[in-house]
């Protein structure tokens, strides 16, 4: 016999033949299989044998279908004898073996022929058709175009506008997010410039408090001498009997006398401010300060119709401070509201809790007020707006005032408005944090 | 009734001696030193005055220490401090020390006031001399 290994070889000495398929049945019910056969002739003896094979339709699938193709496609064989043409495999669109393919198959017998066609549900389809050569097959691969939509447009439009929110909203979050970060930094760069002008402030003041003392020292040993020799100048005067001028020495002397007083006091509430820097510390109820403190005060105030009120708070914090420093500032205030007062008036001593940590006390007068253009300068030392009169000011009590406050870790502010009156407002922790009292030498 | 004898330690002369003379038309007898080593010579010497007005700040001789000295010698002599600066109150709190002042005062002194304190030592020093403490 000869090999029947390659195709070509038996075509060559062979022809063979494909019947179409045939339904035969086994007994087990109706199957589909196909049949090939082969004629052998033998030129030797001038015999001819047909090999005979059936194929049964199921096994023809399974090597169909383990062509992966993917999910979405369809893969069969057509016969191209009849009409229609039959499938010759299943066909998950088209249906088992043996139903119509309802198509047209391309004329051309030699190749690949692709074409784009609507499938169900008006789906783009690819197709591709190849004729198996030597056989009355084709093979037809379908392939469904675009997962996600109907129209390939149409995707693109979705796919668009997905990306362009997408990108909107995203936008936006970033947008809002720097918006934030950069507020909380402006924020605190604010709150730092804040805090540096606040610190240089009292550090100016407690150079300048410093300055101050520093010069009063020098100046006092002078000022003592001088206030002794006029003082005996005095003393001599009175002892002696008169002569020309002696009403005019005199009284010129009392003249530098009172001089001398002036600066004495200058220079007395200047160390004065100098030597308290030494804090000592009791339990105090603000209440019970408030009300020693209007104690001291000059019967000036009854004299002149001005009345004081306290509007103390029922339940208030017990804070730890120093209490002749804290009678100090609150006798400064409580007259410095007298005086804006003059005559006839009020003075409403206000104390409240602000929180676990902090008191708060206001001295509210219905004084002249204090204008927008100097209520920036009250503090500073040597300013006064009482510089005529009986009462000449130093310009040192808010100063002073100011000096002490910071040290005992509180805060002070003023409010005002002219003609109506002005508030000042003190605010005291519970407990002063020892550790950032500004310590000055000596005095 | 004998004078009270002040004694006035002070570096400023001018001071001392213009404040001398005021006290001394006053009634007092008043001698001036104006360093502390005088002052203290004085005190050794025995030459002991009532009470003593004492600079806080002197040079080579710090005010404190040289009223130490003066109480070692005589607890009974009354010393009133006087200070042209604010840090001598504030001082003499933190100062642990045996001996106190009998007051301070601030320069420039009025008078009037540090007559009535000189008056009041005395009183001290006599009802101290009286129950034994001292000459």
């Amino acid at each position: 016999m000869e090999n029947f290994s390659a195709l070509y070889a038996i075509r060559r000495y062979f022809s063979y033949s494909f019947f179409p398929m045939t339904m035969s049945s086994t007994g087990t019910g109706v199957r589909p299989f196909l049949t090939i056969s082969v004629n052998f002739f033998n030129k030797n003896n001038g015999q001819t044998w047909i090999f005979r094979t059936s194929i049964d339709v199921s096994t023809l699938n399974r090597y169909i279908e383990q062509i992966g193709t993917g999910p979405l496609s369809d893969i069969f064989i057509v016969s191209r004898l009849g009409e229609p043409p039959l499938l010759q495999t299943s066909s998950e669109q088209y249906g088992p073996p043996l139903s119509p393919y309802p198509f047209e198959l391309p004329h051309s017998r030699i190749g690949i022929t692709i074409s784009e066609e609507r499938g169900v549900w008006d789906y783009v389809v690819l197709k591709a058709v190849s004729f198996i050569e030597g056989s009355p097959w084709a093979l037809v691969l379908l392939k469904h175009g675009y997962l996600y939509g109907k129209d390939w447009s149409f995707f693109k439009a979705r796919l668009f506008f997905i990306v362009m929110i997408s990108t909107i909203v995203a936008l936006f979050i970033i947008l809002q997010i720097t918006k934030l970060f950069v507020g909380r930094i402006r924020e605190a760069d604010e709150k730092r410039e804040s805090m540096m002008a606040e610190i240089e402030h009292t550090s100016k003041l407690a150079s300048i408090g410093r300055l101050a003392a520093g010069i009063a020292h020098e100046i006092n040993n002078p000022l003592a001498i001088i206030s002794a020799k006029t003082g005996l100048i005095t003393d001599l005067l009175e002892l002696s009997e008169n002569f020309k001028y002696k009403n005019k020495i005199e009284a010129e002397i009392q003249g530098t006398a009172n001089a001398v007083e002036r600066c004495k006091v200058i220079t007395h509430r200047l160390l004065g401010f100098a030597r308290r820097m030494d804090i000592t510390l009791e339990s105090i109820s603000i209440n019970s300060l408030m009300k020693e403190v209007l104690s001291f005060l000059d019967q000036e105030a009854l004299y002149r119709g001005i009345h004081i009120d306290l509007d103390l708070a029922e339940s208030i914090p017990i804070i730890e401070s120093d209490r002749g420093q804290l009678q100090q500032i609150f006798l400064n205030l409580i007259n410095n509201a007298i005086d804006a007062i003059g005559k006839d008036g009020k003075v409403i001593i206000k104390t409240s809790k602000r929180d676990d940590d902090t008191v708060q006390v206001d001295v509210i007068d219905n004084g002249k007020g204090i204008p927008q253009d100097i209520i920036s300068h009250i503090f500073d030392p040597f300013f006064t707006t009482k510089d005529t009169g009986e009462k000449r000011g130093t310009g040192l009590g808010l100063f002073i005032t100011y000096g002490i406050i910071k040290k005992l870790g509180g805060h002070i502010s003023v409010r005002s408005t002219v003609g109506t009156g002005t508030t000042f407002t003190v605010i005291l922790p519970t407990k002063i944090n020892l550790s950032r009292r500004v310590h000055d030498v000596e005095g | 009734m004998s004078k009270v004898k002040v004694l006035v330690v002070d570096d400023e002369i001018e001071f001392a001696t213009t404040l001398a003379e005021r006290l001394n038309i006053r009634g007092f007898e008043t001698t001036c030193c104006f360093c502390t080593e005088d002052a203290l010579a004085l005190i050794h010497a025995r030459e002991f005055p009532d009470v003593v007005l004492l600079d806080l700040k002197m040079p080579h001789m710090d005010g404190m220490e040289t009223l130490e000295e003066i109480k070692k010698y005589n607890p009974t002599i009354e010393v009133i401090m006087l200070t042209g600066h604010g840090g001598g109150i504030s001082l003499i709190g933190a100062e642990r020390k045996k001996h106190s002042p009998f007051d301070c005062i601030m320069k420039p002194a009025d008078i009037n006031e540090l007559t009535s304190k000189i008056n009041q030592a005395m009183a001290k020093r006599q009802l101290a001399i009286s129950k034994g403490e001292g000459v």
